[in-house]
């Protein structure tokens, strides 16, 4: 299966901090898919709290993000959700 | 003997020993393993990571059952990286090829992670590496085998020495047995110093080099007045303090009695002395200090560290509890006071360049109409568990008390219609905190049911001095003949039109303007709740007539030291205890 790729601009207030990034991860964990983070060339596990925070991702950037496998498509919708709704939980 | 200087971080004197909290950040040496151990390594690493899982779900729940949620959020975030494949992954790999201890694989590589964080430019994410730090040694010493739960052999006098104490260890604490904490990092607002005080522990932190020259059981004095410690003290020092101690458990009896009995002059004016409240947390206090219910209420807390809302029944829930515990005096629940870039669920609202003139509080709320009528209906709802009066903040205009009257009706007209009950004759107010409300108090005094003069706002505004900037701090000066004028304004134009008027803000704590307040006939005084028994003593102390006397001299003088001046003598004069004055 081929991977899904999409293109993101973080809305959230904070960026992906602490607990946002928490939040994040945990959902990602959610899939089998594998997903991956990628800003600026930098390619990390989405599913990976050392990962995601080591790009330290700020409101207004933009990222990329990638799924592969079987829930890959709700994987990338969701998570891209996520990114892009500041009010969601 | 030897003293070390501190700064105070949590008020009380205490005489123990000292019990020395290990340093977190471990050095971990190189060490080599046979290419047959490589698979025991891994597993041995697996299973601690397990186990310390377990043991950060246990500080979290505890966590969750003490206080608010926020410091269990954060555990559980941090808690992601016990299973962090990146993590995980590379410290397995490096112990297979580089043929090391799964302690030293583990350190070694958490570090370089961290160097990463520790070069990024934005100081959030060079400060979490502080955190990780913490959890990742937590996990090494549980490799080593090194006991963590090193509080459980604490004796009964035990003073904590620390070179700080990470929020782990904070919160793993035992409440009962510690007698006071010293930390050579920290400020009066770290955690140490938080811990402390809800803990009602003396506290001294960031006293420098005391690490390096206590032993384990030596006797410790830690003087959380002056900010100081004293290593192994001369008998005369020691006695000293044993005696200050048992003063200040007197001082504590006398507090006890005194929050039985009423906030009444000698010649018999009552005045309502009651909390200013954040936290659920605090309402316990109320009853302790003697506070006539809640003066204040802010609701900001409800709001803050969260992406979304919280809910009318997360609010309703939490007012009730508010009015419930003020019984059977009254509660003053104010609207939210906050900009909009506080609301982490409203980004589209820009950083402000001056957000003390910008869009916050009862301006954000009439906005945000939703957020607005949603804490609306809760502050209603709680209406039937208590004696609830609503008060909006930063009014400025009496259009802007209209329009919140407005929605505050229209809610109502809402719940009815729904069925649910409130009280329909709760009586509104506003803060009175900006010089054009109290230049115009006469209208807004004909649409309110009370006024609550917020002093810390209201000076800054009148002297256009931001309280937080350190350069001009020393115009911040609550005793200035603008500022008394305006205060002598707001209370006259109430009474002129038949309304009850307070005071919440940090001014009225000083006794000098609790008693040129009461000179002025205020109704109510509302102040932290550990404020509260100086307050009251001072007020007990005090004639009305005289308090009258004072507040009219002191409305005609010149200058915020000259009438400082004259309210240091006139206090003494009065016979109102030395240490208020």
């Amino acid at each position: 299966m081929a991977a899904i790729r999409k293109e993101v601009v973080v809305k959230h207030k904070l960026g992906l901090h602490a607990r946002p990034a928490a939040s994040f991860v945990k959902l990602a964990r959610k899939f089998e898919a594998d997903v991956i983070l990628e800003k600026n060339g930098e390619r990390v596990n989405a599913k990976s709290i050392m990962g995601v925070m080591m790009l330290a991702v700020a409101r207004g950037e933009t990222v990329y993000l990638e799924a592969e496998g079987k829930d890959g498509a709700k994987a990338c919708e969701q998570l891209s959700a996520f990114l892009e709704d500041g009010t969601a939980a | 003997m030897r003293e070390f200087a501190g700064i105070s971080a949590s008020r009380g004197v205490a005489v123990g020993k000292a019990f020395l909290v290990a340093p977190r950040d471990l050095t971990v040496e190189h060490r080599a393993i046979k290419p047959t151990e490589v698979e025991a390594e891994q597993v041995r690493l697996e299973r601690t990571l397990a186990v310390t899982r377990d043991e950060f779900a246990a500080l979290r729940d505890e966590v969750k059952k003490h206080k608010t949620s926020i410091r269990a959020e954060i555990l559980d975030a941090y808690m992601l990286i016990l299973d962090d494949e990146m993590l995980t992954g590379h410290a397995l790999k490096k112990i297979a090829e580089e043929k090391v201890s799964a302690e030293y694989a583990f350190k070694t590589t958490l570090d370089g992670m961290l160097e990463v964080f520790e070069a990024m430019e934005d100081s959030y994410f060079r400060e979490r590496a502080v955190d990780f730090r913490d959890v990742g040694n937590r996990v090494v010493l549980n490799l080593l085998g090194v006991a963590y739960r090193i509080f459980e052999d604490l004796g009964e006098d035990a003073v904590l020495v620390a070179h700080d104490l990470p929020p782990s260890d904070a919160a793993a604490l035992p409440r009962g047995k510690v007698r006071a904490i010293v930390t050579e990092v920290g400020s009066r607002t770290s955690h140490t110093a938080i811990m402390a005080q809800s803990m009602e522990v003396p506290a001294v932190v960031g006293a420098e080099g005391v690490m390096g020259y206590v032993r384990a059981g030596d006797l410790l004095v830690v003087d959380g007045i002056d900010g100081r410690v004293v290593v192994n003290p001369t008998e005369k020092v020691a006695a000293h303090y044993r005696a200050l101690m048992r003063e200040l458990a007197e001082e504590e009896k006398r507090r006890a009695r005194l929050a039985e009995l009423p906030a009444t002059t000698l010649d018999g004016y009552r005045i309502e002395l009651s909390a200013n409240v954040e936290l659920l947390a605090e309402l316990e206090a109320l009853k302790r200090h003697g506070c006539d219910g809640v003066g204040l209420y802010r609701t900001e807390f409800l709001f803050l560290h969260r992406r979304d809302l919280p809910s009318e029944e997360e609010q309703l829930d939490a007012y009730r509890k508010v009015a419930e515990a003020s019984l059977p005096h009254t509660c003053i629940i104010r609207t939210v006071d906050i900009g909009g870039d506080k609301f982490l669920s409203f980004p589209e609202v820009a950083r402000e360049l001056n957000p003390y003139l910008g869009l916050r509080a009862i301006r954000f709320c009439l906005k945000r109409r939703d957020i607005f009528r949603t804490q609306l209906r809760a502050i209603l709802r709680a209406t039937v568990y208590g004696k609830v009066k609503i008060m909006f903040p930063m009014i400025s205009d009496v259009e802007e008390l209209r329009a919140a009257k407005e929605v505050l009706a229209d809610v109502g007209e809402e719940l009815k219609k729904e069925g649910r009950p409130f009280e329909e004759e709760a009586e509104v107010g506003i803060m009175v905190e900006v010089p054009s409300a109290v230049l115009s108090a006469d209208v807004l005094a004909r649409e309110c049911d009370f006024f609550s003069l917020g002093t810390n706002d209201l000076i800054q505004y009148t002297l256009a001095v931001d309280r937080g900037n350190e350069k001009i701090a020393y115009l911040y000066e609550p005793f200035h003949p603008a500022v008394l004028k305006l205060i002598k304004a707001t209370a006259d134009a109430a009474h002129r039109n038949g309304i009850w008027v307070g005071v919440c803000g940090e001014m009225v704590a000083d006794a000098k303007a609790a008693v040129l307040l009461l000179g002025l006939s205020f109704d109510e005084f509302s102040a932290s709740p550990a404020s509260v028994p100086d307050i009251k003593t001072a007020v007990r102390a005090t004639r009305y007539v005289d308090a009258r006397h004072v507040a009219e001299r002191a409305v005609r003088m010149t200058s915020g030291a000259e009438i400082r001046a004259y309210l240091t003598e006139a206090l003494a004069d009065m016979g109102v205890p030395a240490f208020l004055c």
